[in-house]
Formats: structure tokens, sequence, C-alpha cells
């Protein structure tokens, strides 16, 4: 998952032509939809790769 | 919503809501002044003279622009708003040139008059002063922008009323300026020199060239007339001093007209003071016109006439009318001719007009335009094909704007882009040629998809069953080939037109002298009554004339088969009706027609010819035409006219007309309205008013006619005549024109016809088929009833006819 | 996983200092020591403290380096990043801390402002939505989304937000207006026209978080029930209209522009639309005449532009750092902590843009209610060469000074309006006694002359005959009677203008002349510029007892005007004196003083 917008796996529906309403939330505290480990590892590898700390990100 | 309760300088008043305080002052007759407030453009709030103070608000308010609220007390002249204004005045004074002395406006100028009034004389501010050069780049005005005090208002007319678009605020802050783009001259620009920024500017910045010098406000005796060219025929002002139009401004509050004009009518009247106007009778005289006396003129005619009616018979005569004369003439002239005992007289450029009378004929039984000018600023859905209505009546242009305005659909069918293409909702690109197949497709489409007013077709019209399975050969599909046209063009066009509560149709009857176009008018009558667009307000169908008087000469019966208002010859009633009012047999055969003479060469028919205010010569082809032959071969041709024409030339007898401000008389326009016409200045010389030289002809034939002035005429024309039958000098002095039908001297006239039944009863569906034949070289548009003015008006001078050409093509887009 | 983050400042103050030849410095460095991988480098927003750019700032270590060339960029790399340690030569330094300064906290320049708006400039990356969505971004428009569009109206309304563009409004108001009015199609337009001379409070907004203001203008077109929005930017900004560009398309990929939103049922779509270089388009309506295509000029009102506005419609329009201020309200507990902030009347904080006589020029954001002393002594670190502080411009060309002795005046909508100032965009110019009043007004007249659109007669012709007596009185042509014009003139400009450009033009006059008429007296009556800025007016003298004979302002006087031996006190010869200045800035004994023409200086000066 490089992007937010890329899905974290197949699970993931949401996109522009067919949007998942809690999709900004999942961003950070994802996944919503269905649990998964890696889905969420994926997610803070992102965060990580860029926010240094807590500073730099919500929480 | 309630009424709304407010205070204007102590006074309680009621008003509307939605009302301006500018509005609710008015009311009062209380006096705010204004610079940039003008009632036909949105409220701009931009010179702030008209400021006044609201209690309880921040600033003062611009009451041009302020709606009233309930409770409102407002102060118009308080120390606040005096000062204020004072600030604005010599903000003013402080920008402009004080040259009132020598200034045109001086006496008419609301700077001049407001400085009056609050006591502004000058102003100490001593600081840097416009010096912009003036323009002077073309025949009609001056436009020296020192003067401009940005009111904005003229800008304003340019771009929403008329559309020209010529200028616009250039620049900004203090050296924000009016003016065309890149600040060009204004003779390269759009503009087409209609003369309304003139009109509406409050300031000596726009001078019109010729009125400079040449007279103040005051010196000046304003006479109410008809404009000459067109058949809008609108009311103008003719500003007279020492026996000489000066000016021409249009009249503000009638129904033909309203405030506006074109070039022609604001601009098109110096050829009354030129040195080439005929002013004694001539007569030919081995080959040269030697200048005689009216009695020797008369005599000779008489003795000339009488001998080829003795030779040949009354059928080698014949008369030939203008579309340009009044009705008082038109009306004597086809009874002078009638009691001389044949039928044979006609209007020549009345043939250009035969396809939109004779279709109307059929598909109504009556040919005139159905609904009035000004219906049309009101309607829903506009229909121009085969038109160009910014261009020959300008007019008609500007109230198809202001329906646009007010969110009407425009659309256009024209192989060229004409000059209303800018507003149109949907623009049909289309060959010419094929502008019927387009309209039957239209009316497929309307029947496919149930667009049509079923209620009227059935209750109003009949031929209704042979024209749906006739239409139905023509859906879209199958003419977009023909057409050039996509399919969704046409259903779309087809559908605006179909489905607005009211729609017009706009088409004008084009250069044509072949037959084609009368299968284009009886598609468009097919459209209406489909639609039920008829005998209603701001629907209709609209073929407007060229000529001036084109409707009130045909109305006057000077046409080979009727009488006045079409009634015919071949009916003995008629005839018996009028041999008793005029004391003579009428021939029962129709005469022969114009283009009988002209076209189809039964040239040896006619021996004698009188020609009234028209020029066949010049229209037919020149001096090597066949006309011009025909006429020479006369044995005795007669030519009344202002100018010695081309065809003057080749007559044996000239006599010297009055010109429009120069008689009394009464005109009928395109939209049926009579309207009275009054003399300004006199004739030059021994030139006479039409009428009064037909009159005094008749009594050398020894015709006892009883005339003392044109509204005798115009009376016994009336008591023959049942549409204009309640219409008298007295009641159009009283109450403007009136458009016929008019049966009695209590009927209001008829805005709009067919509003019961049609002419014929039931309105009649009519199968038309095939191409509309092109004129050669020409599309179906009408660049030929304009160049038919300059041909007939070539008393205008070179520049100003070169501006007329500019007028054509300035308004292609 | 980066190391580090170097954020380099690519805004206006510091680009214009050279941060692009710093930035590719800093790239080679790192290229040459093979780290470039290991290190996240974004020319980012701007920190606010344009006085001392180029400035990096290094995280996680939020170490603050400032007034960098491109040759410290080897001690950089080398010293901190390769060997760990703090270059102290590079941290900040000045007379208001004792030791040099690493961070924030201890830079007293930072030691008052309270990141709100600006809380993502200098932090993300301005060109990646993910970063933006990091911090927290987006939440509130999925939050507002929720809510019913009155909802949130009232949110805003109780939050007490008011308009930042200049005229203070309340936002929630506004947006209640057009809520109510009726139609199917409404719009949201973003006032990013900002025109104030030396204002770059919304561009830096613009450039450093773009998607702030997406994010509320899509929380605005929730609320009103618009469908489609326009940002109209001024294309003098064209990194800004970049950095919207991206954020738009970015936006759109993730469903958060366009149809449907997130599933709610909700469109909106967005345009820019560039400015064309008129001050006056920062108005209202001729904003909405230029979007529509026509000149931009101002439109009359009533109608107001939330019942009929862009091509008709309802419309909402607000200013950048307005709309950067509703995601902060929106989100969870949002409001609460936005009230917390401010006065009662001027809630939130408001970001300034210092400048003129003060040693620490830049943007701040700072609470609503912070003193002018404050402003100008804590966050802007006090007069530059240590003068007194004469007076404070606030509001552009459309707002009055406040003088000294008012010092202690909270900086609120309220308060400012009472002294004939207004808050304006945020503009602060601070003014010593070298700064002359005649001529402050005088340049902002020049200014709106040149803007006026030319419409209406006060403000096109009297600005215009303001702008010559001022030019006249600056030039020793004064007469008494002109400043009874001037007041008479104002007076009417300002009542009867039509749009808030004429309204207000007048007002760097007016305030001048209340607070300050004897140096406009002076200049009337005594032909004397006390500030010494007005050239005719006044002379330099040098004092004799003071000066050293350093020949200092002997060599920098490009016209030989000043004669005098080393060691010998120096003389100025009047007639040659073109009054330049460059001799009073090399003084080293500040002993050059300003005289009325032909007298000696009073030495009680």
């Amino acid at each position: 998952m490089k992007k937010f917008i890329d899905h974290c796996c197949e699970k993931c529906t949401h996109s522009k032509e067919n949007p998942c309403k809690d999709f900004v939330r999942c961003c950070l505290e994802g996944p919503i939809c269905h649990e998964s480990k890696a889905c969420a590892e994926q997610r803070k590898e992102m965060v990580d790769r860029v926010a240094l700390n807590e500073k730099f990100t919500f929480c | 919503m309630s009424a709304i309760n407010i205070k204007v300088d102590g006074i309680e008043i009621e008003v509307e809501p939605g009302t301006t305080i500018l509005q609710a002052a008015r009311q009062l007759g209380i006096d705010i002044p204004t610079f940039c407030y003008d009632p036909e453009l949105p409220s701009n709030g931009a010179c702030r003279i008209c400021v006044v103070e609201v209690e309880k608000a921040r600033s003062l308010v611009a009451s041009c622009v302020a709606p009233v609220a309930p409770g409102m007390v407002i102060h118009t002249e308080s120390e606040r708003v005096v000062s204020a204004r004072k600030a604005v005045l010599t903000l003013m004074v402080a920008n402009h040139p004080l040259d009132c002395i020598t200034c045109q406006k001086t006496g008419e100028c609301k700077l001049q008059d407001y400085c009056y009034r609050y006591g502004v004389s000058d102003s100490d501010f001593g600081g840097e002063v416009k010096e912009l050069s003036h323009d002077d780049s073309n025949a009609f005005f001056i436009r020296d922008m020192n003067k401009c005090i940005l009111c904005g208002v003229c800008v304003g007319k340019c771009q929403d009323v008329v559309g020209a678009g010529a200028i616009d605020f250039t620049r900004r802050g203090f050296v924000a300026n009016v003016g065309p783009p890149y600040e060009d001259r204004i003779e390269d620009s759009t503009c087409v020199f209609c003369g309304l920024c003139i009109d509406s500017c409050p300031v000596g910045a726009l001078t019109p060239k010729y009125l400079l010098g040449r007279g103040r406000p005051w010196e000046v005796e304003k006479t109410e007339t008809i404009c000459p060219y067109c058949s809008i025929g609108c009311n103008i002002n003719l500003h007279v001093k020492d026996n000489e139009v000066i000016e021409v401004t249009p009249v503000d509050n009638n129904p033909v007209n309203r405030g506006h004009l074109c070039v022609k009518g604001k601009f098109g009247w110096d050829y009354l003071k030129s040195r080439d106007r005929l002013t004694k009778p001539l007569v030919k005289s081995n080959g040269v016109f030697v200048e005689v006396s009216w009695g020797e003129a008369l005599g000779y005619i008489v003795d000339q006439v009488e001998e080829v009616i003795d030779r040949y018979g009354s059928e080698a005569l014949m008369g030939l009318c203008s579309p340009k004369s009044t009705n008082e003439e038109s009306y004597l002239f086809q009874k002078l001719i009638r009691s001389l005992g044949t039928n044979n007289i006609d209007s020549y450029t009345r043939h250009c007009h035969a396809p939109a009378v004779d279709g109307m004929m059929e598909a109504f039984g009556s040919a005139a335009l159905t609904n009035s000018i000004e219906e049309l600023a009101s309607t829903e859905a506009v229909f121009v094909i085969a038109a160009d209505p910014a261009e020959s009546h300008p007019i008609i242009g500007y109230r198809i704007r202001e329906a646009v305005r007010k969110g009407a659909d425009l659309i256009i069918a024209d192989p060229d882009l004409i000059g209303l293409t800018d507003l149109a909702s949907h623009y049909l690109s289309l060959k010419a040629g094929s502008e019927t197949e387009l309209v039957n497709a239209m009316a497929n489409v309307i029947l496919e998809e149930s667009l049509q007013d079923q209620a009227f077709i059935d209750k109003r019209t009949e031929g209704f069953a042979e024209f749906e399975k006739a239409v139905a050969d023509y859906a879209p599909q199958s003419v977009t080939e023909k057409t050039g046209l996509s399919e969704d063009e046409i259903r779309e066009a087809a559908r605006a037109y179909a489905s607005a509560n009211k729609a017009a149709i706009i088409s004008t009857v084009g250069i044509d002298h072949a037959g084609g176009n009368e299968k284009l008018v009886l598609a468009l009558a097919n459209l209406a009554l489909l639609t039920g667009n008829l005998g209603k307000e701001s629907a209709g169908l609209y073929l407007p004339y060229g000529e001036n008087n084109l409707q009130g000469v045909s109305d006057m019966g000077a046409l080979p088969a009727v009488l006045t208002g079409y009634q015919h010859v071949k009916e003995k009633a008629v005839r018996e009706k009028f041999n008793r009012a005029w004391g003579v047999e009428i021939d029962k055969k129709p005469g022969v027609s114009a283009a009988d003479v002209f076209e189809n060469k039964k040239k040896n028919l006619i021996k004698a010819m009188l020609i009234l205010d028209e020029n066949p010569v010049s229209c037919l082809g020149g001096d090597d035409s066949d006309a011009a032959a025909l006429l020479k071969n006369l044995d005795f041709l007669v030519v009344q006219d202002i100018f010695m024409t081309e065809t003057a030339a080749l007559a044996d007898v000239v006599l010297p007309a009055a010109a429009f401000a120069e008689q009394q008389g009464t005109y009928t326009n395109t939209e049926r309205r009579v309207q009275l016409s009054y003399p300004a200045v006199e004739a030059p010389g021994e030139a006479y008013p039409g009428w009064a030289i037909i009159a005094e002809l008749a009594g050398w034939f020894g015709l006892e006619w009883n005339y003392n002035d044109p509204g005798d005429i115009f009376a016994e024309m009336a008591s023959l005549t049942p549409q204009y039958a309640g219409i008298s000098y007295e009641r159009l002095t009283e109450e403007g024109g009136l458009q016929w039908p008019c049966p009695s001297d209590n009927h209001p006239g008829t805005p709009y016809l067919y509003e019961g039944r049609f002419g014929r009863g039931l309105g009649l569906f009519t199968i038309v088929e095939g191409e509309t034949a092109p004129v050669p070289g020409v599309g179906l548009t009408v660049k030929g009833a304009l160049s038919d003015h300059v041909c007939q008006c070539q008393s205008l001078n070179m520049s100003k006819r070169s501006v007329i050409s500019n007028y054509i093509n300035a308004n292609r887009r | 996983m980066y190391e580090k983050h170097l954020m380099i400042c690519g805004a206006t103050g510091c680009l214009s200092s050279g941060s692009n030849a710093v930035e590719e410095a800093l790239v080679e460095e790192l290229e040459k020591h093979g780290i470039k991988d290991k290190y996240r480098l974004v020319m980012g927003g701007c920190p606010g403290f344009c006085e001392v750019g180029p400035i990096i700032v290094v995280y996680p270590d939020e170490v603050f380096y400032c007034r960098l060339k491109p040759k410290d960029m080897s001690e950089l790399v080398e010293k901190h990043l390769v060997g760990g340690e703090i270059v102290e030569r590079l941290l900040y330094k000045g007379p208001d801390v004792d030791a040099p300064a690493r961070f924030y906290d201890t830079i007293p320049f930072y030691a008052k402002q309270k990141f709100n708006v600006l809380r993502n400039s200098g932090i993300v990356d301005p060109e990646s939505i993910d970063e933006y969505i990091m911090r927290g971004g987006y939440r509130a428009f999925t939050r507002a989304l929720n809510l019913d569009p009155a909802a949130v109206c009232e949110e805003v309304k109780q939050a007490g937000l008011r308009g930042r563009g200049g005229a203070g409004f309340s936002t929630g108001l506004k947006w209640e207006f057009t809520n109510k009015a009726p139609g199917d199609k409404k719009y949201v337009v973003c006032n990013a026209d900002e025109g104030d001379p030396g204002a770059f409070m919304d561009r830096s907004i613009l450039e450093g978080d773009p998607h702030s203001i997406l994010e509320g203008m899509l929380i605005c077109g929730h609320a009103v029930g618009a469908s489609e929005g326009y940002i109209y930017c001024r294309a003098e900004y064209p990194l800004a209209i970049k950095r919207l560009r991206i954020a738009i398309e970015q936006a759109e990929e993730y469903g958060l522009l366009g149809e449907n939103i997130l599933g709610f049922g909700y469109n909106f779509k967005l345009h820019i639309k560039e400015g064309a270089g008129a001050f006056v388009c920062g108005e209202e309506t001729a904003l909405l005449a230029s979007i529509e295509g026509k000149r931009g000029m101002p439109r009359p009102r009533p109608p107001f532009p939330a019942q009929s506005g862009l091509f008709g419609k309802p419309t909402t329009i607000n200013n950048v750092e307005t709309l950067a201020n509703v995601p902060l309200i929106l989100k969870e507990g949002g409001a609460a902590e936005f009230v917390k902030i401010g006065t009662e009347g001027s809630k939130g904080t408001k970001v300034f843009a210092l400048a003129g006589k003060i040693r620490n020029t830049g943007l701040c954001e700072v609470p609503m209610g912070i003193t002018i002393r404050e402003i100008i002594y804590d966050v802007g670190g006090g007069i530059k060469g240590g003068r007194d502080f004469k007076a404070v411009q606030a509001g552009g060309p459309s707002g009055g000074c406040i003088p000294a002795e008012q010092i202690d005046l909270p900086i609120d909508y309220d308060s400012l309006n009472e002294a004939g100032a207004i808050m304006g965009s945020g503009g602060l110019v601070v003014m010593d006694e070298r700064t002359c009043m005649v001529d402050l007004a005088r340049y902002f007249l020049s200014f709106t002359q040149k803007e006026s659109c030319g419409k209406c007669t006060p403000c096109r012709e009297g600005t215009k005959r303001m702008l010559e007596i001022l030019n006249r009185i600056s030039e020793g042509q004064g007469t008494p009677r002109d400043l009874d014009t001037l007041d008479s003139l104002a007076a009417s400009i300002k009542d009867s203008s039509l749009c808030g450009l004429g309204q207000t033009c007048p007002n760097p006059v007016l305030s001048t002349i209340r607070y300050f008429k004897n140096e406009y007296e002076e200049h009337i009556n005594e032909h004397y510029c006390r500030a010494g800025v007005c050239k005719e007016l006044f002379n330099y003298w040098i004092d004799q007892e003071k000066c050293t004979g350093c020949t200092a302002c002997v060599r920098a006087c490009p016209v030989d005007a000043i004669e005098g031996e080393k060691k010998e006190p120096h003389e100025i010869i009047q007639e040659l004196c073109t009054r330049c200045g460059s001799c009073i800035e090399k003084c080293p004994q500040d002993c050059i003083l300003i005289t009325r023409v032909g007298s000696e200086a009073d030495v009680s000066n």
C-alpha cells in the first residue's frame, strides 16, 4: 500500500466511483470493515515512513 | 407580499415590495437627481449623486438601487445628503472641460442643471484633468470623452439593448474611460450608429456632427412624426430650426419603438435639404427638361393620357405606386387610375412580399403581421429562420434581445451567422434552400413527441389529417443530408419551440423573385397552427415588410385585383359601393400587375404610365436594363418624385413632390398600426404633397374631388374600408396609432389577430413539399430588403451610404 | 523509514533570500555523502520567521537553523546529520536570547504564537494528500457530513469564527443566510485574491497547506447546500495555484471531490479561477463579476451574494484564512477548543504579517486579544535599531494607524474598529520615528488610487484629488485649508462610495490626521518633515559635538556633499545634499540629525 487510496487487500472497496463512508478514519485507524493485522500493519508502515513521532500525526 | 409603509421627507407612502427608494420618491413627485439611472437598464449605482439619508443606516444610500424596507425613514435633501452631492459634483467638475458657452449640450445638460441646483460653479482642486483627443472618425457623431462622467448608461444600451457591444469601460481608476476595445476609433468598431448612446448621454460627451453649432435646445421646434424607412414606423421627433431639420431624436413613450432608433431613423434625413431636390414641374422638350408651371404640366399630362386612352383604351394606362407613399396618396392614386377606367395599378416592390401575402392569405385568410412588435419582448421562444431581424428591422432585434434576457429561447436557422447568433440557445447552420425540409421535420418531431396543441387544432383548424400524413415522411433522420443538420439539433429546436407557452416565428420575405418562398411561409404557418401559437399575445408569425408603408399601400388597394381593404373588384356589391362613393364605373376585370409588365413581358400592353415615388430602373438593373427599355418605349411617362432619379430622367413629365417631413399623412406599419405623421418643414420651391398633386390632377381630368386636407381623404377611405372604419384623424391625434381591424369608433384597435376566428374562419394546414428555391447567389437572408432601401433612398450622401453597408457588415458575426 | 526530515522553507520570504540555492547545495552535499535516501527533504511551507531566512528545520530533533547560505550545507550535513552534533553557528541568535536557541520553545518569536491555521505549514509536504490525512485531515469533513447542514452552520456560529478577510462578519451567520436562500443551485467561493501590499498570510496557507482550504470549502458547501465551488486566486501566486491544482486532483482521485462523496450523496466540484492583476477583485461582488467573465467592477448590494451571487445564484464567499479555521472547529471537540482562545468578541487566532521597522519580520499566528505591545516587543523583538515605537498601521490600505499611546490595546475586531483602524487581512506595518505619517498615508492612497476600478465618482475622482493634496503637502506646497479639504473629501468618499475599497481608502488619511495632526501641520506651516522622509522638507545636520570624524559618511555620500578631515567634525554641504540617507545609515555615532531646512538641529531632539 503506497498511498492511502490503494486497497490494503481485496476486501477493501473504496474508490471514487464506489465510495466507502469510513474511508478517512480508516486511513489511520483501519482496517474498519474487516479484521486484519497485516492490513493494519500496512497502514502503520505508511505512517511511520513519514511521521517520525506522534507530533507528526493525528492520534 | 403586502405593501410596505415608508416615510420620505416627512410624507408617508405605501409602496409595493421591491420598489426602490428612487421609484418611491418619484411617485411622490420628489426629484432626486440621477446620472447613471435608466429605467431600461439594471441599476448601476455608479454616479452616487442619488444618495439619500436613511435613518439608522451607517452610510448614505444610493436610492436608485436600494429597495425600501418597512418603516424606513428617508431624507432626500438633508444637509448630509446635499454635502455629499456637492462633493460628487465638485469632483466631476474638477475633471470636466467647463466650456458650456459653446458646448452643444448647454441647456439640456444634467451636470449643468445639478450644478445650478446645488450652487457648484467650479472646483479648486487644481489638479490633473483629462486630455483625451476627440474621436470624430465617423460620419455621424463626435465622441469627446473629456466630458464623459462615466455613468455607464451608453455601455448598458450598447451591450444589453442593442447588442452591438461596441463600447465598454476601459482601463481603471482615474484613467478609466469608455470606448471601443483597444481604444480603437468608433468607426472601426462594431458600432451600428443607432444613436442610443447619444440619446441617453446626460452630458455633452456625444454630439451629432450635423447638430454642432446649428441651434440651441430652446431655439428648436420639435415635431413628432414617423420615420420613413422601414415598416416598423418608429416615432421620431424632428428638431427644426429655420425650416431645417437639424436633429432627430426618438419619441420615448410609444408602443412601437419606445425611445429606440436605428441609424436610418437617427441620421438618414439630411437629403431633405439637398440642392438636388426637385422644385418645379418639368416637361421634356426635345430631349431636354424645361421648367413649366403646374398648370402647364398638369394640362399636358391630361392631354397625353386622354390621347393614349382614346387610341388604345384604358387598359393601356398603368399606375405604379410606391410602398413609401402615404396612405392618402396611395388611396387617391388608385382612385384616380380606377376612375380613368382601368384596374392597372400596382406597386413594384410589393412583389417581393407576394409570397408572404399569398401564403398568409391561404393559411389564415388575411395577410398581415399576426402580433405586435412590443409583444416580442415578452415571448418565451423565438424561432428565426431565413431572416436577419437585427439588421433589417433593428427594433425587432432589440425586442428579441430583451426576450432572451428575460429567459426566452432563441432558435436561429440560417446558413450564415446573423446578428443575433451570440444569443441563440439553438443555432442551426442549415444548407440554403432546405428551409422547408427543416420546418416539416420540426413538425414531424412535434407530432411524434405529442407536443402539439391538440385542443387548438381540433377547434380552430382544418386539413390536419392530411397534413399529419404528409409530414410523417419528414422524420428528422430523413432530412439530415438535405439540411446538413443532425437529428438531435432538429429535435431540440422543435422541442424548444413547441414546449414554450408562447412562441413566435420570425421570417422575412427575402429578395426573392421566384415563387419558392411561399412554401416556406405555408410551412411556418403550419408550425404556428400546430402549436396553437396564434390568436394569443406574444406568439404568432412575423413576416415584417420592408418599406415603411408597404402594409398601408396594400391596404389602400393600390393592387390590380382589389380595392381598399382587399375588397375584390370582381364582387359586384363591392364595385357598386365604390361606384356610388366615387361617382364612377369601376372596371370589373382585374388589372395587370407590375410583375406582368416588367418581367413577364406583357410590355406591349401598356402605353402610358404614371409612376409615384418609385424607381424601377434602379431596382431592376439600371439604365441598360429591360425595365429601362420598356419605360423608354412608352408613349407617355409621368414620374412624381423628390429627386431626379434614373426613372424620372426617362419621363416626359416630372412632378416635384414633398418629402415625408413636409407633408401630413398616415402610414400603416407592419403590425397594422396606422400612425399620423405631421409636417415639420416646408417643401422646397414649388414641390407639393403628393395627395395635393393627385387631387389637382384629378380636377384637370374633370373628376370632382373635394378634399380640404388629408383628414378628409382618410375619412372617405375609412368609410369604405371595414378594417379602418373606426379610425379617424381625431382619434389618431388623441390616442396615437391604432391597429386595424378597428371597425368602429370606440374599438381600441387589435394588437394581435385571430383571437376568435381566422380571416377565413378556420386556419388551414397545407401540405408543403420540396425545396425552397434559393435566390441565385444569395441565401434566403434579407440583405436584399435593406439594399432596396438604399436604392430607393439614394438621396443619402455617399458617406452615409457606405456606413449603411458598414451597418450590414458590422452585424455579421 | 526516514531517519530525519529536513523541512526547507520554500515560501516567499525565504525564496527571495535564496532558499532555492540552499536546497540545491543541500542535495549536493547529501548525494556527495551518499545518504540522500535516509532523509526526507521537503520544500515546504512557511515557518513564519522571514527575517532570518533561509530556514531549515530538522525533525524530529526540532532544531531550527536560520540565515543559511549554500556554503553552510556541508557543515550541516557532516556535523549534524552524519556526526549527530548540532551546529551552534547556524542557530538563532539575537538580543532577545542569552544563548543560541534551538527551537520554537526557546525562540522568543514563537513563544506567544499558537499554530492553528498554520498547523501543517512547514511540517507536511504540501503536495501530499496522505500527509494531510495523517495529520487528521478530512476527519472534520467526514464528521460534518454526518451532521445536518443547519447544524454545521450553528456550530460555526457558536464557535464565534469571524471573517478573516477584513470585515469580521460572523462566518456561521453568513453560511446560514446562504443555507436559507431558496434555490437548487448554490456556490461556494474562496477569495484568494490577497491584495493588500505586504500581506502574504493567505499565500502561505495556500502554498503550505492547500488541502485545509479544500476541506474548509467542502464543509462549507455541505453547510450551505452548494455543489460547486471556485477558488479565485490571484495570478501572482503561481506556486499557490500549482499546489491547489495538485490538491484538487488528489482529492478527486481519493473521492473527496466529485460525485457522491464518501457515499453521502454529496456532490461537489471545485474550479480554480486565476485573477488578472486587480486589487478591486478582492471585493466580493467584483470577484464574482470576474469569475463570470465580466469586468471586475463591484455591484450594488442588495441583492447580497447570499441571495443572488455567482451567476445569480446564492453564494457564500469566504477568505482563505477563514476556511482554514473551519476544519479546526468541525473536528471532534474542535469548537470547544476554539472558543478557549481569543477574546469574548473575537475567538480563535489570527495570522499577522509583521513588516516595517520591527526586528522580527515575517508571519506570526497569535491568539486574538494579544496586545500591540506583546506583538511588537515579544513576538516582534522590538523596534530595529533600538528606536522608539511610533505607531503601527493595521489593515493595509483600508486600515488606520494606532499610535504608541495605545500600545496596550488588545488586537481584536472591535477594539481596532473603535480606535479607527481595522483588522483587515492582518498586515501590521510597524513604524518608528523615522516614518513620516504623511508619507505613509500617501503611500497607501496612491495604491488605492491605482487600483480603483473607476466606476463610482467619489472613489475614482476623490482619491485622485486627495492624493494630489498629499503630494503637495509632502513637497512643501501644502496650505492650511488642505487639512479641512482632506477631512471633508474623506468624509464624502467614505459616506457615498459604492464598495469597500472606496469606503475604506480614506482611512489611512483620516487616522494619521487624527493621531498625528502635528506632523501634517509641521509639513504645511513649517515645511518640516521631522521623520526625514519628505525630501524637500528637511536637512541632515551633523552634530559637531558628537562627531568623531571617522569619515564613514564622507565615503558613503554619492554626491560628495560632506566635508571633513579625519578626526575633525564633518559638515554637510546643504546645496549639494540630495537627502538620500546613505550617510545616516553608515554613521556609527548616530550623530547625523534631521533638522528643518536651513537651520541647525535643536539638540534636544
